[in-house]
């Protein structure tokens, strides 16, 4: 008798146990690789100056996603800050999952970013976040690998870097010259499609919204991968199991690719001693073009305030101080992480930095860039086209079955988002 | 003694009432749920598009699951999955189990450390074998370059069919040892004297096996069966670290298809009504293991 | 066959016996002593090709990273400080979830166990048999429901809820093993204690508990490890690095850091610490938990 009740208050105060410890600070989500420690460092100096306590939950970038809108469509305030992708912008958007910033945001402020970082934040007539590693993918290759193989230039356009490959492979310098990052589920394989599509001059929809990948450069491009990796054997068959941006680095880093695209200010790390082996041999270039133009593909993120936030200022305080100018600034000479703002770029220490990382090339590739489609469905469409990438990389399906298959279901998730 | 068990032994009332805590944990977190899970089923939830609003469906999900080839080829993975542990498991483990049943110097510890597999995390399984399994540096390539039997490194887990098989050679090994043992504990429970009465008869150690050991041992062997199979269906830490459903769905095994049905396309509608349809499968296997041993009891 | 008719092959069979031992523990142990030994290896034995297969003298710097964090925070690869601090806190949450798990099942399953092994009529059996149908479902049954009430009420991410969650899940089969060992326990011995004028929870307390400490320990073991290596439930319900459990953080270094093997190595046998541990000293237990359901009717 007794025993029983004595049972039932213990699992009771344990239920309440998980209950107490209600947050009293602010809470922002993200993902491993978000977390560097120069990103720790500032978000501690944030809530030093601000004086609003910051919790950051760590989470699985797969998972990331998922609790994130999870907890917004139970209406839960779970979290306050968060990272959003460009290609979420218009789910979230529409979802009102995002609080609008135009109450808080100076028009100083909106005339100091940058139009291609201004694509990630606002939508709609709404400021909805503050540009956040607005960044788009650099070309970067191992110059000293090329030399040693007679070539004195970066490839200008796919063409020739295929035929460079083909030489590094044969005169054994590198085993795959060309490095890329195609596991199952990892965003960068619709990235690197879509970028390849646009240096083969086409695009993924066309002017009526309609699927126009299934057709020339989409064609190709996807064509043009398979052949990369089965044909001219310049692509590693185990990039299908391979994810990770850091990896691609990592795997230049260590002299086992020649060529990669890397999102941020690669030559930053890359060329710095304490994290690279061959620090000092790499360059960057414009990215190599097909029939297109050399365009790489830009992802514009911002930091935004959920809707379910319950104190919306003491969010905005950290969140200006996290990802306004001055954040923005430490977070460029520090981690090389690109910056949405005008002033960071016009600013001479980050200048100067950049003038030794590439940042002449950088700004003119910033007038070659793709981004990826805007659709509310798109999270499902991306799965969708990297299950399709990786079918044909694995033999399952020939590159035109796949696509039109595709095209299919992309017609009938869109029916099935509209109203 | 009758009458000390009428003292002692209590009614239904106290049963219940000793038992109240756990009965609201159970029936709190595993009864209710069920009964949400079944109403979840029917609707779509739209989760990933909350202005389209929740809709009912009856049973869509049903029929869609039913219907979907995505769901079809799990399945057929999953009992190919099972069917590998079985069939190699079964000769594999009714070997070792006879190696170590002859007395031998340390067997007790020996026989202690089979159990190590068997309580290594899944996770950490999948970290394991995907070491093993590396392109580049794994030691499986490095053993068969060694002893001369391949020539070149092979990347274990790209070609879609070679991944199902490797995970599921994964699998087998944490399974094996466990099986052992239990063919060890079945061997050590028939008597000596079947064996010398055979020989006495002319038998070889062959036809004794065949004759004796096996069919004596056929209970384990059929209640294996009907486990590995209910297993393989829940199957998901190993996929989710070795090889996450990949290359091209190839190891998507129904384990890992419910869970990025449910955690990655936040479809928990459709979701819902898949795990009770993998729920009855196992349901009818557990009755059928259930009947076995009820038979198995009553026979002895 | 006899011993007598065994005894002049004994010589020849004894080598092949030993040789088929150690082909069995190969096969067994193998990938287990390559993980420890990548562990301690040096970073170039392992880049190599065909793997240096044993590296002397074994070099524990990556466990040090692990549990005492770096020193100096450049790092060539993703790696990063906060990465292994999430690891250190991950292997704490492992042992309170398990230990919590553990004592409430036990706390529980002994109360319930009592009352079904002493029922006097077939009310406990049928709830058990009731409660074990429930256990044979599969997880994910419960995973989509559970998951959307607890983000409902905004209880997602808690230690407390993963420990109520797993102990919910063993709960049936705790309660099943100590039924099975309460009820071998002799009725005399109560009946004595209750002469004496104990209550019922005295006369678990006194007589039942110190008499069934195997039976304990059988399912103490065995939940302990299950807990330790649940990894759906605490990937599904956690998601900071103050609640998650140390083998969903496994998961957040395959894939990532690329080329650390050797760290990668060391959090793997860190994680299997404690079940190995189990295992090899309480296999006694750890066995009997596991055919106390297959065995006993």
């Amino acid at each position: 008798m007794k025993g029983s009740v004595l049972a039932i208050l213990a699992v009771l105060s344990f239920g309440s146990l998980s209950l107490a410890g209600a947050q009293a600070k602010l809470t922002m989500i993200d993902n491993p690789e978000g977390q560097s420690d120069a990103m720790v460092a500032l978000e501690n100096a944030a809530q030093a100056k601000t004086g609003v306590a910051l919790n950051v939950e760590v989470v699985p970038p797969d998972q990331v996603n998922v609790k994130l809108e999870t907890a917004l469509a139970a209406k839960v305030s779970a979290y306050d800050l968060f990272v959003i992708d460009i290609i979420d912008l218009p789910k979230y958007a529409a979802a009102g999952w995002v609080a609008p910033l135009n109450n808080f945001i100076s028009p100083q402020m909106q005339k100091d970013i940058l139009p291609f970082a201004k694509q990630g934040v606002y939508s709609n007539g709404q400021w909805l976040a503050l540009p956040w590693k607005a960044e788009f993918m650099s070309f970067a290759y191992n110059k000293k690998m090329l030399s040693d193989a007679g070539f004195d230039h970066a490839p200008a356009t796919w063409d020739e870097l295929i035929k460079m490959s083909v030489a590094l492979k044969a005169k054994k310098l590198v085993d795959f010259p060309m490095v890329f990052t195609w596991g199952a589920g990892y965003e960068q394989i619709t990235s690197d499609y879509t970028m390849l599509v646009a240096d083969l001059g086409g695009t993924l929809f066309d002017d009526k919204g309609e699927p126009a990948f299934n057709k020339g450069a989409g064609v190709k491009a996807l064509q043009m991968m398979y052949d990369m990796m089965y044909v001219q054997k310049i692509v590693d068959p185990s990039a299908l199991t391979i994810k990770g941006g850091g990896t691609r680095r990592d795997l230049l880093a260590g002299g086992q690719g020649a060529f990669a695209f890397l999102w941020g200010t690669p030559l930053v790390d890359l060329n710095d001693a304490k994290k690279s082996s061959l620090a000092g041999q790499f360059d960057i270039a414009l990215a190599p073009r097909g029939a297109g133009g050399p365009y790489s593909l830009a992802g514009p993120m911002g930091l935004a305030i959920t809707s379910t936030c319950k104190d919306k200022d003491a969010a905005w305080k950290i969140l200006s101080s996290l990802a306004g100018p001055e954040g923005e600034k430490e977070m460029f000479l520090k981690d090389g992480a690109p910056t949405g703002w005008r002033s960071v770029l016009q600013d001479p220490d980050v200048a100067a930095s950049l003038a030794k990382s590439g940042g002449a090339v950088m700004a003119k590739q910033a007038e070659y860039i793709a981004i990826r489609p805007a659709l509310a469905y798109y999270g499902e469409w991306s799965s969708a086209l990297q299950d399709t990438v990786q079918r044909v990389l694995v033999k399952k399906v020939g590159v035109q079955k796949g696509l039109d298959d595709l095209a299919k279901l992309t017609k009938e998730l869109k029916a099935k988002y509209t109203k | 003694m009758s009458y000390s068990l009428s003292l002692r032994r209590h009614g239904a009332m106290s049963t219940v009432f000793l038992m109240t805590p756990s009965l609201i944990l159970i029936f709190g977190l595993l009864l209710a749920p069920l009964g949400y899970s079944l109403a979840i089923s029917l609707f779509d939830l739209h989760a990933t598009a909350p202005w389209l609003g929740v809709r009912f469906v009856g049973l869509g999900n049903f029929a869609k699951a039913l219907s979907s080839p995505a769901f079809g080829a799990a399945v057929a993975r999953t009992l190919y999955l099972s069917a590998v542990g079985i069939g190699l498991g079964i000769p594999i483990s009714l070997g070792f189990a006879l190696i170590l049943n002859r007395p031998f110097k340390l067997r007790g510890l020996v026989r202690g450390l089979l159990i190590v597999p068997w309580v290594i995390p899944g996770s950490v399984q999948g970290l394991l074998w995907s070491r093993i399994f590396d392109p580049h540096y794994g030691a499986l390539n490095g053993i068969l370059l060694q002893l001369g039997l391949i020539d070149s490194y092979v990347p274990w887990l790209i070609d879609p069919a070679r991944a199902l098989l490797m995970v599921a050679l994964a699998n087998l090994w944490s399974t094996v040892p466990m099986l052992t043992l239990l063919y060890l504990a079945g061997l050590q429970g028939i008597p000596k004297e079947l064996y010398e009465a055979a020989s006495v008869d002319g038998s070889t150690s062959v036809g004794s096996f065949w004759r004796i050991t096996f069919p004596l041992l056929l209970p384990v062997t059929l209640i294996t069966l009907i486990l590995k199979t209910i297993d393989a269906f829940s199957l998901f830490d190993l996929v989710y670290i070795l090889t996450g459903g990949g290359p091209a769905d190839s190891t998507q095994v129904t384990g890992y298809y419910l869970y990025q049905a449910a955690f990655t396309s936040l479809d928990y509608g459709y979701a819902s009504a898949l795990a009770w349809i993998i729920a009855l499968a196992t349901g009818c296997l557990a009755f059928f293991y259930s009947k076995l041993t009820r038979t198995e009891e009553e026979s002895r | 066959m006899t011993r007598e008719m065994r005894m002049p092959r004994r010589l020849a069979g004894s080598t092949v016996q030993a040789l088929l031992v150690i082909l069995v523990m190969l096969f067994t142990l193998g990938p287990v002593l390559w993980l420890i030994a990548s562990s301690v290896a040096e970073p170039k034995d392992l880049l190599s090709r065909p793997p240096r297969w044993l590296s002397w003298p074994p070099d524990f710097s990556k466990y040090r990273e692990l549990i005492a964090g770096s020193g100096d925070g450049a790092r060539a690869t993703t790696l990063t400080e906060s990465t292994l601090r999430s690891f250190r806190y991950a292997m704490g949450n492992s042992l309170v979830t398990s230990c919590g798990v553990t004592f409430l099942c036990l706390a529980l399953g002994t109360l319930s166990g009592y009352a079904t092994a002493r029922s006097r009529s077939n009310t406990g059996k049928k709830l058990i048999y009731l409660m074990l149908l429930v256990q044979m479902l599969p997880v994910v049954v419960l995973l989509v429901p559970l998951f959307l009430i607890l983000s409902k009420l905004g209880l997602l991410d808690r230690l407390g809820m993963v420990i109520v969650l797993l102990s919910a899940i063993h709960l049936p089969f705790v309660i099943w093993i100590l039924r099975g060992y309460f009820q071998g326990i002799p009725m005399e011995l109560e009946e004595a204690a209750v002469v004496d004028g104990a209550t019922k929870l005295q006369v678990i307390r006194k007589v039942i508990l110190p008499l069934s400490l195997p039976g304990l320990f059988a399912a103490g073991t065995y939940t302990f490890m299950q807990s330790w290596n649940a990894f759906m439930i605490p990937l599904i319900f956690t998601s900071s690095d103050s609640t998650r459990t140390v083998t969903v953080a496994i998961s957040m270094f395959v894939g990532r850091h690329y080329t650390d093997y050797g760290l990668m190595s060391a959090a793997g046998v860190l994680a299997s610490l404690p079940p190995m541990l189990l295992a090899i000293f309480f296999q006694r237990y750890l066995l009997a938990g596991l055919t106390a359901g297959a065995v006993k009717g």
